[in-house]
């Protein structure tokens, strides 16, 4: 993974500084109150409903043990001792406290983390493919660009004050795991004859008015790409609205002025920039391409039959036959660590939790971990031979749960329980949806199956692309929740249509059920959800949904 | 590079010989009648269209650009363009609602003159500039 020179370390240490006297400033009522706002925002810190929440970036995805134990720390010494994975490889803590801030992010510095625009209109946190530099259909490996992104769009002069929030996520490989569709800025490294390249996305997004992007530039070389993605953005810092906030975003712009238009104006403003200093040449790229150079694998070979290995063990079967994935090293693979347990919120993590995931990523991948957007982790470098020892140590742990991309692996926000913005509460939804699928076998029947769940419109828990999407509102006063479906994240995306009325909290669930029931029962061989929604039509869905439903 | 200090946050009227908003004609000064089109100083509003402007950038000496509100990132970007697209090399000086805490930034995008809002501390604005040893992105200068 990057590692922070002196001069990356310095500058942490600078910016902590700087909001030490912010914070000073603000507190001794030097500093106005809607001035600091913006200031503690581009250090992530938000006041909730109950209390500041913190959000720290793990730029795209990747982190230490040594990182994961501080950040175990830090929940003890400064909150309840517990944190939460979001849809966009951040971490949030639910409980700090403003005047504890500077000390909190002087702790972060000290293990090369951050918050730096993790809110507030800038570039936030760099996302991408959890199993970059293993995944078998990966066509480059986007993290030296990750990095060279994160650093160009860090403390960037020009685009510090944007008309809304701006998120960019890359993938290098066949399988889009990174959502590039739904970001302001999707970049896929491809390959041809000629070389690497990038294909462009703009404007994509979900919120209030979801939209998947526009693909604006099908070849651009990479030695352009801080030039070109200049130019997008100096386009939008100039042209994006700024009299509504949910017109402000990018896709709301490329709508408005059309993808020709929108590619002639980033084109124009890419005039005085293209070949200019911030052209990437080939050594530069070489020293960050050097920061991600592969661990040092053993030589072994694949285990071919998993049954040879522990063949009486039917548990650890069904979790290496779900859980683990093929890697780029043969005798290694990498392993997904569910963190979609019974009685705990989608994505939250316990300091213990951390303490363990940082031992056994020392163990058994060469001491780093991923995050990924379905908030889950990833042990990306195991010995294969090895599986069994770290399916044991994860039980021991309850992270041993085989429900990678199962019903119960459901995306969901903190919603209503902390969110100050959400409409209704997303982790009972989320609870009570886990207890209809707890029997493994059932779940497994079921087969993949994405459930997204946000608290309201915002559209954190991503549920405009999950197969089933739950989207919280107020009715009255009561939560209530509307739901979509055939919603589909990666290289098929797709947004979710709206099923029908939203129903009550004590329903969902069994309408969740009721729709998998009619899945399960129209579903052709190995038919998934969306292809069999796209044979049957939403109205086979529609009336197995509400049939006998009380509100 | 200039701090100025006025009362208001705004430059003296005289200065101004027109005022460039998102129009592609520049706008009367109160009662008197439009300027020369080769103007000295250009006053340029957050959502000005640079195209319509360029013309008289080689006579221009001075642009008054105005940040109507600490938020908005307009003129970093038209700042940036002056320097970058347009290769103006004269003075650029930022007015309206400038803040010690963005002195940095803006200076990083080619301004190089400051009218500081009026309850801002000249010298905690100067300490903003440098503040950081290392930067991530190279500056755009004059």
């Amino acid at each position: 993974m990057y590692q922070y020179n002196e001069e990356d370390q310095r500058f942490l240490q600078q910016r902590c500084d700087q909001f030490r006297e912010q914070t000073t400033q603000f507190l001794a009522g030097d500093l106005p109150a809607e001035e600091f706002q913006q200031l503690r925002l581009r250090n992530g810190l938000y006041v909730q409903r109950l209390a500041p929440m913190l959000r720290i970036a793990i730029p795209y995805g990747e982190v230490s043990a040594k990182q994961l134990r501080a950040l175990a720390a830090i929940t003890r010494d400064f909150d309840k001792g517990y944190a939460h994975f979001t849809t966009r490889q951040n971490i949030q803590l639910n409980w700090p406290k403003i005047e504890s801030m500077p000390d909190l992010l002087g702790r972060l510095a000290e293990v090369n983390m951050h918050a730096i625009q993790t809110s507030g209109s800038c570039i936030r946190n760099i996302t991408s493919d959890q199993f970059a530099g293993v995944a078998i259909d990966e066509i480059a490996d986007p993290r030296p660009w990750a990095e060279r992104l994160r650093q160009w769009s860090t403390l960037h002069p020009e685009f510090n004050w944007l008309p809304r929030k701006f998120k960019i996520a890359i993938t290098g490989a066949q399988s889009d795991r990174a959502a590039i569709a739904v970001h302001d800025i999707g970049l896929r490294l491809q390959s041809d004859d000629a070389g690497l390249y990038f294909q462009v996305w703009v404007g994509g997004g979900l919120g209030r008015t979801p939209l998947i992007g526009v693909c604006i530039n099908s070849r651009l070389e990479p030695k352009h790409l801080i030039t070109y993605l200049t130019a997008i953005l100096r386009v939008y810092n100039q042209f994006g609205r700024r009299d509504n906030k949910y017109k402000a975003r990018i896709k709301i712009l490329v709508k408005a002025m059309g993808k020709l238009d929108f590619e002639a104006a980033v084109n124009n403003a890419w005039l005085a920039l293209k070949d200019g200093p911030e052209t990437i040449d080939e050594d530069s790229i070489a020293q960050f391409s050097a920061h991600f150079s592969r661990p040092n694998y053993l030589a072994l070979t694949d285990q071919t039959a998993p049954s040879e290995i522990i063949a009486t063990d039917q548990p650890f079967e069904r979790w290496r036959a779900q859980n683990v994935l093929p890697h780029q090293q043969p005798g290694y693979a990498a392993v997904h660590i569910s963190l979609k347990r019974t009685g705990v919120a989608p994505g939250d993590v316990s300091d213990r939790d951390l303490e363990a995931l940082a031992d056994l990523a020392e163990r058994y991948s060469f001491g780093e971990a991923r995050v990924t957007h379905e908030q889950n982790i990833v042990l990306a470098d195991v010995e294969q031979t090895k599986l069994p020892d770290l399916f044991e140590a994860l039980g021991r742990h309850n992270l041993d749960r085989a429900n990678r991309g199962l019903a119960t692996d459901m995306i969901c926000c903190p919603g209503g329980d902390y969110c100050s913005l959400a409409n209704a509460k997303s982790i009972p939804v989320a609870a009570a949806i886990e207890e209809t699928f707890r029997d493994a076998e059932a779940e497994h029947q079921l087969g993949a199956l994405t459930i997204n769940i946000s608290g309201c419109m915002n559209a954190c828990g991503h549920h405009h692309v999950g197969n089933i999407g739950i989207l919280g509102v107020d009715k009255k006063g009561e939560e209530f929740y509307q739901l979509s479906i055939g919603g589909e994240p990666g290289e098929d995306a797709r947004i979710g249509r709206i099923l029908g009325p939203s129903v009550a909290r004590a329903e969902i669930h069994w309408v969740v059920q009721r729709l998998t029931q009619c899945y399960q029962a129209h579903r052709s061989g190995e038919e998934t959800f969306n292809q069999t929604l796209d044979r049957i039509g939403i109205e086979v869905f529609k009336s197995a949904a509400y049939e006998g439903l009380t509100s | 590079m200039r701090l100025i200090t006025t009362v208001n946050g705004y430059p003296e009227r005289q200065e101004i010989d027109s005022i460039w908003s998102g129009y592609d004609e520049p706008l009367r000064l109160d009662d008197e009648a439009p300027r020369s089109k080769a103007a000295s100083s250009l006053q340029i509003e957050a959502d000005a269209l640079p195209d319509a402007f360029q013309p008289h950038l080689e006579t221009t000496r001075l642009i008054l650009l105005h940040l109507p509100v600490f938020t908005d990132g307009r003129p970093y970007s038209l700042a940036a363009m002056l320097r970058q697209h347009y290769r103006y090399g004269g003075e650029i000086r930022i007015f309206g609602d400038v803040r010690a805490a963005q002195l940095d930034h803006l200076h990083r995008c080619g301004i190089n003159s400051f009218v500081l809002k009026e309850d801002q501390d000249a010298a905690s604005a100067l300490d903003q500039i440098g503040y950081f040893s290392k930067w991530y992105q190279p500056n755009i200068s004059a």
